[in-house]
């Protein structure tokens, strides 16, 4: 009776451990489906708020493809990794980014991270480590209420320029960023991969195409009846947001040819491209 | 279909020989071993035995095997994503790491304010050993080229351990227990590629400190 009950365990964890059909992860044109961590890691990683060198070494350390940054203009025209248009609330700043120089913003401290500061675009890129090997996303933060928006949007994209002609990283940096953004960047010659933040309809289908941008960044469960039109339109898809394991596997059903996750860990594991040589600090 | 199996069996004598002398005999499993094979594309057959030897009312020894395939993976890293270059390509790493862990050490009964016979908590330093061999096989997909690797690992550590013994029924029980040991000692032939404790849940970076945690429900026979 006692060994009928043992084998009955056994025989449950035995069911339990067999894997079940994969996900796969071919992209629609026939590539891998590109994992990148979400804001450098940001959400899962507790230690650090993200968009920082640390955490986005983290995202390559694991396995990653690279990862994703948040990217804004000081008042002094430097690049930053900050992901609120205010300082107020998550620093012990206040105003927005753009209404500080590079100077003012070292000095100013995450209040739940006191040892981490914010960090310049162009220090950070400097030091990845075979930056050329993978894939940064910047998502371009613009704020509709800056008094001279196009003026900003304009040193925002020559700034990404200037950092991505410096280090040849060109074909490894994707941009994000609104319509008028990416039209801007466009036209002070940036030649990135760009992403268009928006919901994927036959309308901004032939938008985008008309735009000649490389494609579209939605949120992972924005509406998906058109992602294969986008598909045959030669049109890229990011999916960002997921948030764990259920979320990532979605996410990967839908067939996005770049997935930014808040949990890198289990989308990588799935596909086996964790690297468990390597222990998260 | 894969099938995965891991499997941790502990025995353990006179620990409750006060409450049924018939029964001596306890095998327990642990299921946070089980963590790996649920939830990552790791393989891992591995079965561990634990013999616990009661001296006195306070204090008893235990000497805890563990041994078996704890890893075999493969680790797949693409390049070149939009074709840019020379098209999308892959290294594969197929890692396949044998080990044998033991972890000896001696139980310290903790007072208690209301004595029971079903809930004990105890105390425990301890020397673990580990040793483990490793093979590596990096394949190129744009070279079709693979290289074979292989590395033996043998370290030494001592540690704490603490936990508690709650009694369930007259055959069921289960224990939580925690290790956390340090490195005293490691001699590896590949010195830039040191194997984390594998039996471990928890390691720190640099490898010299780990940790171990078990959930054990166990059947006394």
């Amino acid at each position: 009776m006692r060994f009928k009950g043992i084998i009955l365990i056994l025989l449950v964890l035995f069911s339990l451990s067999c894997k079940k059909e994969k996900i796969s992860d071919e992209s629609y044109f026939g590539s891998k489906v590109m994992i990148i961590g979400h804001r450098g890691f940001s959400s899962y990683y507790l230690k650090s708020p993200g968009n920082t060198l640390e955490t986005a070494l983290i995202s390559i350390g694991i396995g990653a493809d690279g990862c994703e940054f948040d990217v804004q203009l000081t008042k002094d025209s430097v690049l930053v990794f900050f992901h609120d248009f205010e300082l107020d609330g998550q620093t012990n700043g206040n105003g927005k980014i753009y209404d500080h120089t590079l100077e003012e913003l070292s000095k100013i401290k995450y209040l739940l991270f006191p040892n981490i500061y914010i960090q310049c675009a162009d220090s950070v890129m400097e030091k990845m480590p075979n930056a050329h090997l993978y894939y940064f996303s910047f998502d371009c933060k613009i704020d509709n209420d800056h008094e001279a928006l196009a003026e900003y949007e304009s040193m925002l994209a020559h700034a990404i320029q200037r950092l991505c002609n410096r280090l040849s990283l060109t074909n490894n940096i994707m941009i994000e960023g609104t319509e008028s953004f990416l039209l801007t960047a466009k036209s002070v010659g940036l030649t990135n991969k760009m992403f268009w933040i928006n919901n994927i309809t036959i309308e901004s289908i032939a938008k985008a195409k008309m735009h000649g941008f490389y494609g579209f960044s939605s949120k992972w469960d924005s509406d998906d009846r058109y992602f294969e039109l986008a598909h045959q339109n030669n049109l890229k898809i990011m999916l960002y947001s997921p948030r764990n394991f259920t979320e990532n596997k979605l996410s990967l059903k839908k067939r996005p040819d770049i997935i930014q996750s808040d949990d890198p860990i289990s989308i990588l594991k799935y596909l086996e491209r964790y690297n468990y040589e390597y222990i998260i600090p | 279909m894969r099938v995965f199996l891991a499997l941790s069996l502990f025995f353990s004598n006179t620990l409750f020989s006060q409450v049924d002398s018939t029964k001596n005999i306890i095998a327990k499993l642990n299921f946070l071993s089980l963590y790996n094979v649920m939830f990552d594309s790791k393989h891992e057959i591995r079965a561990g035995v634990e013999f616990e030897y009661l001296q006195s009312d306070k204090f008893s020894w235990f000497a805890y095997l563990d041994a078996g395939m704890y890893d075999r993976y493969d680790y797949y890293k693409y390049f070149d994503f939009f074709n840019e270059t020379v098209g999308l390509h892959y290294r594969k790493k197929t890692v396949t790491t044998y080990g044998v862990n033991l972890v000896s050490g001696i139980n310290y009964d903790l007072p208690v304010f209301k004595k029971t016979k079903s809930v004990k908590f105890y105390i425990s330093p301890l020397l673990d050993l580990n040793i483990y061999h490793r093979t590596l096989n990096t394949t190129f997909s744009n070279a079709s080229l693979t290289i074979k690797d292989k590395q033996f690992q043998f370290c030494s550590g001592l540690g704490i351990a603490g936990g508690i013994m709650i009694r369930l029924s007259n055959s069921f029980f289960v224990e939580v227990k925690t290790n956390a040991t340090m490195l005293i000692y490691r001699t590896i032939t590949k010195e830039e590629k040191i194997i984390s404790a594998l039996h471990a849940q928890w390691a720190t970076a640099n490898h010299r400190f780990w940790g171990l945690s078990q959930i054990q429900l166990g059947y006394a026979f």
